[in-house]
C-alpha cells in the first residue's frame, strides 16, 4: 500500500462530512457512462436557450443544417505551448548535476501515464502530455468535444493552477466560457451517447473555472468598476453555480430528477443523487467562504458557516459542529475580532469535551487530531494578541506530545513552522532558522510556497551566505527529486 | 590605516539588516479537488490531503493553521505599533568586538526619540562569524508625519593589525497613515441634554474590527451609551468587522451631573471619544480624540421644558400638562404667559396671565390644558412668554413637543 493509499484509507475512517466522503465511482471509462452514478453526476440544467437548441437538435436529427446554433459552440485552444515550459531548475543548478525528474519519456502516452506524472507531482510533463494528447483532438476533422477531450482539457487546466501557470490557466478557460453552449451536452450526440442526457464538464472543472479569476490581478484602480473586480467575478460564478445545485436539490425533493424533467427515479438513486448534490453545494460554499477570505469579505465568510451550521442540509454531529466553530474563529482572528474568535474557539474545545474518546463512528485519531487543533487555535489567539512568548511555550509544549507520531507528520510540521514564526517575532532569528531546517526532511515542506516563503523571509535577514542557503534548498529539491513548483521559485527570489 | 571617512558600507565586516514586522497571517490553502471518477482519479485529493496548509478533516476550507511570514509591506496607522526586527550580522571571518546597537526615530514634530539604548536594551556584544545581533523593535506611533528609523551600529574590529572603532549607520523612512475619518455631530436638547452621532469611517486599505469605542466624559456629565439593543447585542451585528471606507454611527447621549456645579461658560468640554481597533491578525491600534466641545450657542435666558405629556390623547377630550421655566440669567424676571391660537388644537385658560417674579437661578412649574381638534400627530406650539421688567419676548419657540391624537372608538352603549 502506497501512501496515498493509506491516506484515503485514512480518511473513509473520518465523520465529518467533507467532501473527500463522495460517492466514489471507480469507473474511468469516460466512453461507456450509461450507469446511474455516471448520470446523476453529469445532470446539470441548461440555460432555456440552451434547452431550446437541445430539443432542436434531437427533433432535427434528419436534417443536420442548424444555423442558428452554429455560432454557439466552445471551441478550446492551448494557450501554453509546451515551448515556452521552461525549465526554472536549469537556470541555476548544472546540467550534470540535476536529476531527471519522471518524463514523458517514460510513460505511456494515455490516461495511465498521466496519472502517473501526476502521481510522481512531475507536472511540467504531465502538462505537456495532456497537450499531445488533445493534438489527436483537435487534428480530427470534426471539432467534436466527447467525455474524455473534456476530461482532459479539465486535467490540463488543473495541472496549470497546481503549477502556478494561473494567467495561462486563466486563458485556456475563457474560450469554455459558463460552460453552457449545446455541444457540451450529451444530447448533443445522440449517435454517439445514445439515450444519455447531461453535461459532459465535470462538476470540478465548473467549479475550477468559477474559482479562477480570484487570483488574477485587479485591474488598474483607475479603469476599473466593481464588475471588472476579479474577486467578485469569483462570487458571481461560484454563486450561480450555488443557483443550480440549489435548484437541483429542489428538483430532486420535489420527486422531479435532477434537471427537472418527469424521469423516474427509484428510491435509492434518489437518496444517492441527494447525497452527492448536496456534497457538491457544501463544496461550493467552501469554494465562495475561501474567495471570501481571499477578498477579505470576513462578514460573508461567516454568514455563510454561521448558516451552515444553523440551517444544516443534515442533521451535524458534535464533531461537524466543532469544526466549523474553529474554522469561524479562524476566520475573526483574522479579521481581528479577536473576541469572538475566542468563543468560538471555546464553543469548539466544549463541543470535543462532550465526546467519548472511543466511539464506533469516530476514528481515534480524528478526536486526537482535532484536541490539537484546538490547542494550536489557543496558540493563534496568543499571536493575535502580540503575546508571542505565550504562543511560542504553546507550540513548544504541542511539538513534544506529537512527537514521532508518524500519523500526526503534517500536524508537526504545522506547530515546528509556527513554534518557529514565534520564536522569530522574539528576536531569535537563529533558532527559528533552525527549526525550519530541521523541516527540510519533509517532501511536503519543500513543495509548499508557504513554507519556502517563510524559509527565505528568515535567510533575508540573516544576510550571512544569503544565496548559498537559497541555492542549497534549490539542490534539496532537486535531490528529492521534487518537481520545483514555480510559486516557490517566486517566493525564494533568486 | 583606514579612517572611518574613507570606510564604504561594503567594506564594513557587519551588515545591517531591517525587515518590517506586522502580524503574521494564516496561509490560504491552495485547493483543487475532483472527483474520483474523474481522470486524476483520486490524485488530486490526495494531495489537498497532504498539503500541509490545509486543516486536516477540514481541507476544502480555509483559512489554515499554518502561520505564515507577512509577503507584502503594510502601510502603518497612526495609532498602531510600529515593529522591525533589526539583525546585525558578522558576515567577516574575524571576530567582532563591542558590539552595540543604537535605534532612533524621528519626525519633524517630536524630534528624536531613542529606542534602542545602547548598554541598557542591549549590553555590549562580541559577535563570532555568522554570529547575530537581534533587535526587535516595538513602538506606539502617535504623529502623522514621515518618520525617520536611524540605527547605529558601533564596534570595533582590527584592521591592518590595528584595533579600529567603526560606526555603520543605515536609515529607514516610512509614512504613517490616518485610520479612522470621524465626523460628530452635536444636537442639544431642551433638557440639557446633548447627544453625540460620531460617524466613524474606515480609510485603512483592509478591513477592521472596532474592539471599543468609547466615550470618556467629562465630569459634568452622565453618559449613556446607545450602541447596544435592550438584549445587550451590539445595533452593528454579531460579526464585527468594518470593511474598507465603510461608515458606523455611535451615538451617545449625555445628561449634565447634577452634582457638579454648573459652569457658566457658553462652550463646555463633553469628554474624549476613545478608539481601539484590530486589523489583519489582530494587528492593534488605538486613538483618542482631542476634547469634543459642545457647539457654541447662545443660551437662553428662559429655558422652558415640557413634562407629564401624554403620548396618547382622544379627540375633543381636554388633556394636561406641565410646563417648567428655569431663569437662567443672573437677574430676576416678571413674566407673564400668552398663548396663541393652534390650527387643529385649543387652549383652555387665559393669554397674557401674569405669575409673578422668577428669581435667578430658580424654577416655576406651570400646568397647561389643550383640547385636540384634529386627529394624527400634533405638534403644540404658541407658547409666548414675556419679561415686563426687560419689555423683551423671552419665550417664542415652536414645535415643544407633539402628542398622538386618537378618535375614542364608540362604546356599545
Amino acid at each position: 500500500m502506497n501512501e496515498s493509499e493509506i491516506l484515503s484509507e485514512y480518511f473513509k475512517q473520518s465523520n465529518t462530512h467533507n467532501f473527500f466522503d463522495q460517492i466514489s465511482c471507480e469507473s474511468n471509462n469516460f466512453e461507456s457512462t450509461n450507469n446511474e452514478a455516471s448520470r446523476r453526476s453529469c445532470a446539470w440544467i441548461p440555460s432555456e436557450q440552451t434547452r431550446k437548441a437541445l430539443i432542436q437538435q434531437v427533433t432535427n436529427l434528419n436534417s443536420p443544417t442548424h444555423s442558428v446554433e452554429e455560432l454557439r459552440l466552445t471551441k478550446p485552444k492551448i494557450y501554453l505551448q509546451t515551448s515556452a515550459l521552461e525549465d526554472y531548475l536549469a537556470k541555476y543548478i548544472k546540467e550534470e548535476d540535476r536529476i531527471p525528474l519522471m518524463s514523458i519519456k517514460h510513460v505511456t502516452l494515455d490516461d495511465r501515464g498521466l496519472r502517473e506524472l501526476i502521481q510522481a507531482e512531475s507536472y511540467h510533463a504531465a502538462i505537456e502530455l495532456t497537450e499531445k494528447m488533445l493534438s489527436v483532438y483537435s487534428n480530427s476533422t470534426s471539432s467534436k468535444h466527447t467525455l474524455h477531450s473534456v476530461q482532459l482539457w479539465f486535467t490540463r487546466i488543473a495541472l496549470l493552477v497546481k503549477a502556478n501557470f494561473l494567467n495561462e490557466a486563466y486563458e485556456e478557460c475563457k474560450p469554455w466560457g459558463n460552460f453552457d453552449t449545446p455541444d457540451l451536452y450529451l444530447q448533443y450526440y445522440p449517435t454517439l451517447y445514445e439515450g444519455q442526457i447531461g453535461s459532459m464538464v465535470p462538476f470540478s472543472f465548473r467549479l475550477l473555472a468559477a474559482e479562477l479569476p480570484q487570483y488574477m490581478k485587479a485591474p488598474s484602480t483607475s479603469t476599473s468598476s466593481p464588475d471588472q473586480d476579479p474577486a467578485m467575478l469569483t462570487l458571481d460564478r461560484l454563486f450561480s453555480l450555488l443557483g443550480v445545485i440549489k435548484k437541483i436539490i429542489a428538483n430532486l425533493e420535489a420527486n422531479l430528477s435532477e434537471d427537472g424533467s418527469m424521469i423516474e427515479l427509484s428510491e435509492q438513486d434518489r437518496i444517492d443523487s441527494l447525497a452527492l448534490w448536496i456534497e457538491r453545494e457544501t463544496r461550493v460554499k467552501h469554494s465562495i467562504i475561501n474567495c471570501a477570505i481571499n477578498c477579505k469579505n470576513y462578514s460573508l465568510a461567516c454568514q455563510l458557516l454561521n448558516q451552515m451550521m444553523e440551517q444544516p442540509r443534515q442533521a451535524l454531529s458534535n464533531i461537524d459542529r466543532a469544526v466549523i466553530n474553529s474554522s469561524l474563529g479562524r476566520i475573526l482572528l483574522q479579521a481581528g475580532d479577536i473576541q469572538n474568535a475566542k468563543s468560538h474557539f471555546a464553543t469548539a474545545k466544549s463541543l470535543l469535551e462532550t465526546l467519548p474518546t472511543s466511539s464506533p463512528n469516530t476514528h481515534p485519531d480524528t478526536l486526537i487530531n482535532l484536541k490539537l487543533q484546538a490547542q494550536i487555535n489557543e496558540g493563534l489567539v496568543a499571536v493575535a494578541e502580540n503575546n508571542y512568548q505565550a504562543a511560542y511555550d504553546i507550540f513548544t509544549g504541542l511539538r513534544k506530545s506529537v512527537h514521532n507520531v508518524t500519523s500526526l507528520e503534517k500536524i508537526h510540521i504545522l506547530i515546528v513552522n509556527n513554534q518557529a514564526i514565534c520564536a522569530f517575532y522574539l528576536g531569535r532569528l537563529k533558532e527559528s532558522i533552525e527549526l525550519l531546517e530541521s523541516l527540510l526532511q519533509y517532501k511536503q515542506c519543500l513543495m509548499s510556497k508557504n513554507f519556502i516563503a517563510n524559509l527565505r523571509t528568515m535567510y533575508e535577514l540573516y544576510h550571512v551566505n544569503l544565496n548559498e542557503n537559497k541555492l542549497n534548498l534549490m539542490r534539496l529539491v532537486n535531490e528529492n527529486k521534487i518537481y520545483f513548483n514555480p510559486s516557490c521559485l517566486a517566493s525564494l527570489k533568486l | 590605516m583606514a579612517t572611518i571617512t574613507d570606510f564604504k558600507k561594503s567594506d564594513h565586516l557587519l551588515t545591517l539588516k531591517v525587515l518590517k514586522l506586522t502580524q503574521p497571517q494564516l496561509a490560504p490553502p491552495f485547493i483543487v479537488t475532483c472527483d474520483s471518477k474523474d481522470l486524476p482519479g483520486k490524485l488530486f485529493n490526495t494531495h489537498v490531503k497532504e498539503n500541509i496548509t490545509t486543516v486536516m478533516d477540514n481541507e476544502t476550507v480555509g483559512p489554515s493553521q499554518f502561520m505564515l511570514l507577512p509577503q507584502s509591506i503594510r502601510n502603518i496607522y497612526l495609532g498602531e505599533t510600529f515593529s522591525c526586527y533589526i539583525c546585525v550580522n558578522n558576515k567577516s571571518q574575524q571576530v567582532v568586538q563591542s558590539v552595540t546597537l543604537k535605534v532612533e526615530l524621528q519626525t519633524t514634530r517630536l524630534g528624536k526619540m531613542t529606542l534602542c539604548v545602547p548598554g541598557k536594551d542591549i549590553q555590549p556584544k562580541t559577535l563570532e562569524p555568522k554570529d547575530t545581533l537581534d533587535f526587535v523593535v516595538q513602538h506606539e506611533v502617535k504623529d502623522i508625519d514621515t518618520h525617520s528609523l536611524i540605527c547605529e551600529v558601533n564596534y570595533v574590529a582590527i584592521i591592518n593589525g590595528v584595533s579600529t572603532p567603526l560606526t555603520l549607520q543605515d536609515y529607514f523612512v516610512f509614512n504613517v497613515l490616518k485610520p479612522l475619518d470621524l465626523k460628530t455631530k452635536f444636537y442639544t436638547a431642551e433638557s440639557d441634554e446633548v447627544y453625540i452621532e460620531a460617524q466613524v469611517q474606515n480609510i485603512t486599505s483592509g478591513p477592521v474590527s472596532l474592539e471599543n469605542v468609547s466615550l470618556e466624559a467629562s465630569p459634568e456629565f452622565k453618559v449613556t451609551v446607545l450602541n447596544s439593543t435592550d438584549d445587550g447585542e451590539s445595533v452593528f451585528g454579531r460579526i464585527n468587522s468594518l470593511p474598507q471606507n465603510a461608515s458606523r454611527q455611535y451615538l451617545y447621549s449625555l445628561a449634565p451631573n447634577p452634582v457638579q456645579p454648573k459652569t457658566n461658560t457658553a462652550s463646555t468640554s463633553l469628554g474624549n471619544l476613545n478608539f481601539v481597533w484590530r486589523s489583519e491578525m489582530g494587528e492593534k491600534g488605538r486613538l483618542r480624540t482631542s476634547e469634543l466641545h459642545k457647539p457654541v450657542t447662545d443660551l437662553p435666558d428662559l429655558r422652558l421644558s415640557v413634562q407629564e405629556l401624554p403620548n396618547l390623547v382622544y379627540i375633543d377630550e381636554p388633556f394636561q400638562f406641565k410646563i417648567k421655566l428655569t431663569n437662567a440669567s443672573l437677574k430676576p424676571m416678571e413674566l407673564s404667559l400668552y398663548l396663541e391660537n393652534l390650527s387643529d388644537m385649543s387652549w383652555i385658560g387665559v393669554s397674557g396671565r401674569k405669575f409673578g417674579t422668577l428669581e435667578s437661578k430658580s424654577e416655576i412649574i406651570l400646568p397647561l390644558s389643550l383640547v385636540p381638534l384634529g386627529t394624527g400627530l400634533q405638534t403644540i406650539s404658541g407658547i409666548r412668554i414675556k419679561d415686563s421688567l426687560t419689555k423683551k419676548n423671552v419665550f417664542e419657540n415652536d414645535n415643544l413637543a407633539q402628542v398622538y391624537v386618537l378618535q375614542r372608538q364608540p362604546t356599545a352603549a
